[in-house]
């Protein structure tokens, strides 16, 4: 069962990259709909995010004791800041593991 | 180089999350050579380890690589013309980080006949650091301690392409309602909160782009 799901995930996931290569697809596609691609990433990793930051395994919202939240925003400033992957891993992993080092 | 250091924790961090969510060691392996899309093996990890049922599993997984199709449409000016077996292997090796060094580069140089190989390279240089990073994490990730808190390499490698994707309003909207959507939607069954966040953001961009051009 969990085989099927990984292969049709696999397949599924292939279509998105090959069907615009594959030439099936009109060239331009309706203004509309290339506006709304664009916003997909943000639109589907925004939430993964808030949801492993922000909330716990029992569904509720973790304000406290949570230096994620803390280390998260950092890790978004320096993001915005320097653009970088790399950085932005190194910080936010750091700020994390002084969080456990001090509380 | 910059390319396999950023992806490497983030890969030790799938092996790991994928092994405690569930799956078995060849699953989790697997997933890295068959659906090859990090954010989408996490999100596959997530929700098979909270009993969601198989077609929101993989409808949750198409709509996180909705994405690629915006980078089939710019590669394609480039790569239509190459016959069928170049464009499947090409096309399976489009990721985040191949697609923003190989367009680039090929949207500055002069077109050529050999340009793909460019893609090819930082393709497959991509795919090995990913399986690498995937195994190691699957079979040593144990021995890494919980303190060093590896799994959150996840949310921080997204923060980052999130902060560097915000380039104007629309986006910044989009990022704005689809962080408050995972908020209010997240009681929601089947983990249904990541289609439905996703949607409503991407409508909210939409129409804000639309109504600031008619605005203009």
């Amino acid at each position: 069962m969990i085989w099927g799901v990984i292969l049709l995930s696999g397949v599924v996931t292939f279509s998105t990259r090959f069907l615009p290569l594959s030439g099936l697809m009109p060239r331009q596609l309706p203004k509309l709909v290339q506006n709304g691609l664009q916003y997909v990433s943000i639109a589907v990793l925004t939430p993964i995010v808030v949801n492993a930051v922000l909330i716990n395994q029992a569904k509720d919202i973790a304000w406290d004791d949570n230096p994620k939240i803390f280390a998260a925003l950092i890790a978004l400033l320096i993001a915005l800041i320097s653009k970088s992957i790399v950085l932005t891993l190194m910080v936010g992993l750091a700020v994390i593991w002084l969080f456990e080092l001090i509380f | 180089m910059p390319l396999q250091i950023g992806v490497f924790p983030f890969g030790l961090a799938f092996g790991i999350l994928g092994v405690e969510s569930g799956l078995s060691q060849l699953q989790t392996l697997l997933l890295s050579s068959i659906v090859f899309a990090g954010a989408s093996q996490i999100v596959f990890a997530q929700l098979t380890s909270t009993m969601t049922p198989a077609s929101i599993i993989i409808g949750t997984v198409g709509i996180v690589n909705l994405r690629h199709v915006l980078y089939g449409i710019s590669l394609s000016e480039y790569l239509r013309d190459l016959p069928l077996r170049w464009r499947l292997v090409l096309a399976y090796l489009i990721t985040d980080e191949s697609f923003a060094v190989s367009y680039k580069r090929f949207s500055e140089e002069k077109k050529t006949t050999s340009m793909h190989y460019h893609l090819l390279g930082s393709g497959l240089t991509l795919w090995f650091s990913w399986q690498i990073a995937t195994f190691l994490g699957i079979f040593v990730g144990h021995f890494v301690p919980e303190s060093l808190n590896l799994e959150f390499a996840i949310p921080l490698t997204f923060i980052a392409i999130i902060a560097i994707s915000i380039k104007d309003k629309p986006r910044l909207t989009v990022f704005l309602i689809s962080a408050l959507m995972a908020i209010i939607l997240k009681d929601l069954p089947w983990n249904l909160w990541i289609i439905g966040s996703a949607l409503i953001a991407i409508s909210a961009g939409v129409l804000f782009s639309n109504l600031r051009k008619r605005t203009q």
